[in-house]
């Protein structure tokens, strides 16, 4: 039972002619809270998209659980960025949380008494029963992402990875967010994307640093110098950019 | 009176698809497709009309002629929305114009005065009889049952499409089922706005019901209900004054939209005053 979760090995991938990440070799094993951080446009998201299957590496190969990711994914909770939603959509919050039961298996579904149960469990979890009836226009960002990690953890995951979690939400949701998915790492495996650096510093076992290439650190070792090495290009462009050494507040 | 009973039971039984399959246009913001199959519809039309007056197939009818078209559009639009998303909008305005284009070429080449064309643009609910009634009736179960056995797919493909396919949902087809739900509801609303109206009444009840929805189970009851209150008190209105029916209908439903609109807005805007002085 000690394959890793996810394993990267020579992975490289690119849209059309662009190159967004070469050579990169990862694992995670079970029970980890990492963490993967780098500029904007470094391959973050897209290391997630990779290990969901929602992506295909141009060479190389992505396991997820020793598998396919496609296969395999739907043991995978996934958190999208939580401000790209259409607020016009109307849809309540246990609507949304309902949709981490879906199942390509099944045609014609009602939702069963079991996925109702499940949803009202995460939603519970994660201190939003009381929003259940409320339209998911209508939260805040701390709430919205709560919602979404409710969602996935309604599907029952044995990892969960969150694209920037901690963006657009205010400090409190942040906090409080950061509580929950501490408490959640005792159970599952954790990944998400972040700009987060203090976070990073206070409760992550690694560091997964992109920019095109991939560096690993245990979180210890993560210095002023590994993490100006990884922004030195947008470093250059905005000199004050430095806040993201650890340590120092935002 | 046995005319404009038939008037008012298509207007029915169209608002009903009418309804459901806009408030999956408007929720998932593809009324430019919609748009896009409607006005395409005609180089069917067209080419229906010259096969059975040139070539003598009487029956087929130039609504088959549109059913065709629609759902043929429908793909083109879908598979280049999926394969190569940058691309979309060219490939609906290609479409859009093109299916015109050919509509208007087969009706130049059909001998004869061609005074249906102008019902398959602007509608003619007024004249329908009891075979269009039926085929309405029967496009309408159609949709309906699509519709609503899929209900939780189509919601989570039109709400998030990404998260969908990490469950294993086939968003692909969900989305090419949706679009071809939507060349067919196009098809059953050409009797009663016609193609250039089409648009209108696919979103602007919808968009009203949209106002006042939690869920889109509720945003359709309520577009079915509006659709169904706008077709009918038109064709009641063009009854009594003379004027077309489509148009009737269309400028109604638009007039509600904007009082429905405004109304929202300043209702959310007085409080807020209120509130401040307080």
């Amino acid at each position: 039972m000690n394959e890793p979760v996810v394993e990267f090995r020579n992975v490289f991938f690119s849209y059309g002619p662009w190159s967004v990440l070469e050579d990169v070799n990862v694992s995670i094993e079970r029970g980890d809270m990492t963490s993967i951080v780098g500029p904007n446009g470094g391959g973050k998201t897209t290391l997630l998209k990779l290990v969901l299957g929602l992506l295909t590496p141009t060479q190389g190969s992505v396991k997820l659980f020793g598998g396919d990711p496609v296969l395999q994914r739907a043991r995978a909770g996934y958190v999208p960025q939580h401000w790209n939603f259409d607020m016009q959509f109307p849809v309540r919050v246990i609507d949304v949380v309902l949709m981490g039961r879906l199942n390509g298996n099944r045609w014609l579904l009602p939702y069963r008494s079991a996925d109702k149960a499940a949803a009202e469990n995460a939603l519970e979890e994660m201190r939003l029963s009381d929003l259940r009836k409320r339209s998911f226009s209508a939260l805040s960002g701390g709430q919205r992402q709560r919602v979404l990690i409710a969602r996935a953890l309604a599907g029952d995951p044995e990892i969960l990875l969150l694209d920037e979690p901690t963006a657009n939400v205010d400090a409190v949701a942040e906090e409080e967010l950061h509580e929950l998915l501490h408490e959640l790492n005792e159970r599952m495996t954790i990944v998400m994307v972040t700009h987060d650096l203090r976070f990073v510093h206070k409760c992550v076992s690694r560091v997964i640093c992109v920019n095109r290439h991939v560096a690993i650190h245990p979180t210890g070792e993560v210095t002023h110098e590994t993490i100006a090495s990884i922004y030195a290009g947008e470093m250059r462009l905005i000199r004050h950019d430095h806040v993201c050494a650890p340590g120092e507040q935002h | 009176m046995q005319l404009f009973h038939f008037s008012f039971m298509v207007g029915l039984l169209a608002s009903v698809s009418c309804g459901i399959v806009g408030s999956y246009v408007v929720a998932r913001r593809i009324t430019y497709i919609a748009g896009g199959i409607a006005h395409c519809v005609l180089g069917g039309i067209g080419a229906a009309r010259y096969m059975q007056v040139v070539h003598h197939w009487d029956r087929f009818d130039p609504l088959y002629g549109a059913l065709i078209a629609g759902l043929l559009a429908a793909m083109i639009i879908g598979v280049v929305s999926l394969r190569a998303k940058e691309r979309e909008d060219t490939a609906i305005s290609a479409i859009w114009s093109v299916g015109m284009a050919t509509g208007i070429l087969f009706i130049w080449g059909t001998p004869g005065y061609s005074a249906d064309l102008q019902s398959y643009l602007f509608g003619s609910i007024l004249t329908v009889g009891r075979s269009d009634m039926m085929l309405t009736g029967l496009l309408g179960v159609i949709v309906v049952v699509c519709a609503l056995a899929f209900y939780q797919q189509f919601v989570a493909v039109c709400f998030d499409e990404e998260f969908s396919r990490v469950r294993n949902v086939r968003t692909n087809f969900y989305y090419l089922v949706l679009l071809a739900l939507t060349a067919l509801t196009v098809v059953l609303l050409l009797r009663v706005v016609g193609i250039v109206l089409v648009i209108a009444l696919l979103t602007l009840p919808s968009a009203i019901a949209g106002h006042f929805s939690r869920t889109l189970w509720q945003m359709m009851g309520l577009a079915i209900l509006f659709c169904a209150i706008l077709t009918a008190s038109g064709v009641a209105l063009s009854i009594r004054t003379d004027l077309p029916a489509g148009a009737t209908i269309v400028v109604l439903s638009g007039a509600a939209y904007l009082v429905v609109t405004v109304g929202r807005g300043l209702a959310r805007y007085w409080p807020r005053r209120k509130g401040v002085r307080a």
